[in-house]
């Protein structure tokens, strides 16, 4: 009889490691939205839509890396002159905890990380346009405005980091 | 008392039988998802099936990032003059090429 579970538990425990391992990551969803979008391409029959899909998919995907390099640059600026500061200000280290600097510096430090991490995330989206639906026009124009609000809120997220610099930055250069 | 412990191992195995079931079902499904994903559909000649439809090589990374440029202020830098030359915006013009392609639906 000890045999018998001794079987059946190392074979459960075969059938369901995997399973427990196999679960769904962003990249699962990403790849399985490029699937989708590759097969209803190929049922599109207008070789001249098929290329307009295909060049607007492009440039989806170059807009967001084009504004992203852009306010990458302003993000770096932002930091440099946040370094700039620290060490006119002999301050070595910014400690922080959910937007709750002690300190301007210390949040302005907690506003330019939450800058980054949002242009990071913003690099890696994915916009491929939904064109199963149908209406091809309205699939890319969905993806074009999903991208564009997205875009938006990672402005305002830099506009914040600014704003919490230069309220520093007055508050140590008098 | 012989037959008391008899029913709670038939209980037990029958448990350990259902979770085996379970298990089977669960690797099944994963096998199935595995087989519909869209990573394992690339062709022997190693080109994916939007490639082969129209027949050239999309790169997932079309723009390369620019050579980041560094910043270097020193004490004699004017910072509040410094940070008002940031301007962080997306401009409508960023989308008149895909504007451009989508009105021609």
């Amino acid at each position: 009889m000890r045999k018998v579970f001794l079987i059946l538990l190392i074979l459960t425990s075969l059938l369901i490691g995997p399973s427990v391992y196999a679960r769904t990551t962003p990249e699962d969803i990403q790849n399985q939205t490029r699937f989708n979008f590759e097969n209803n391409l190929s049922k599109i029959e207008d070789p001249k839509k098929k290329q307009l899909i295909l060049s607007a998919d492009q440039q989806l995907k170059n807009i967001n890396q084009t504004v992203c390099n852009r306010l990458e640059l302003d993000i770096n600026k932002l930091s440099a002159i946040f370094e700039e500061l620290k060490s006119r200000e002999n301050v070595t280290n910014t400690i922080v905890a959910y937007g709750q600097g002690s300190t301007p510096l210390d949040t302005a430090a907690y506003y330019l990380n939450y800058a980054a991490e949002a242009l990071a995330y913003q690099r890696a989206q994915d916009y491929t346009p939904a064109i199963g639906g149908g209406n091809l026009k309205s699939a890319i124009n969905y993806s074009s405005n999903n991208l564009k609000s997205n875009l938006g809120t990672l402005q305002n997220k830099i506009l914040r980091a600014k704003s919490e610099v230069k309220k520093a930055i007055n508050a140590y250069e008098k | 008392m012989k037959n008391k412990q008899s029913f709670s191992t038939n209980k037990l195995i029958t448990f350990l039988l259902v979770v085996l079931l379970l298990g089977t079902f669960l690797s099944l499904g994963n096998l199935f998802l595995n087989k519909t994903n869209p990573q394992t559909l690339i062709n022997p000649d190693g080109k994916t099936l939007l490639q082969q439809i129209t027949n050239q090589n999309i790169s997932p990374t079309p723009t390369p990032s620019p050579t980041p440029i560094e910043y270097h202020f020193d004490k004699t830098t004017d910072l509040k003059q410094e940070i008002e030359t940031i301007n962080p915006e997306v401009k409508n013009s960023d989308f008149d090429n895909l504007n451009k392609i989508t009105n021609q639906f």
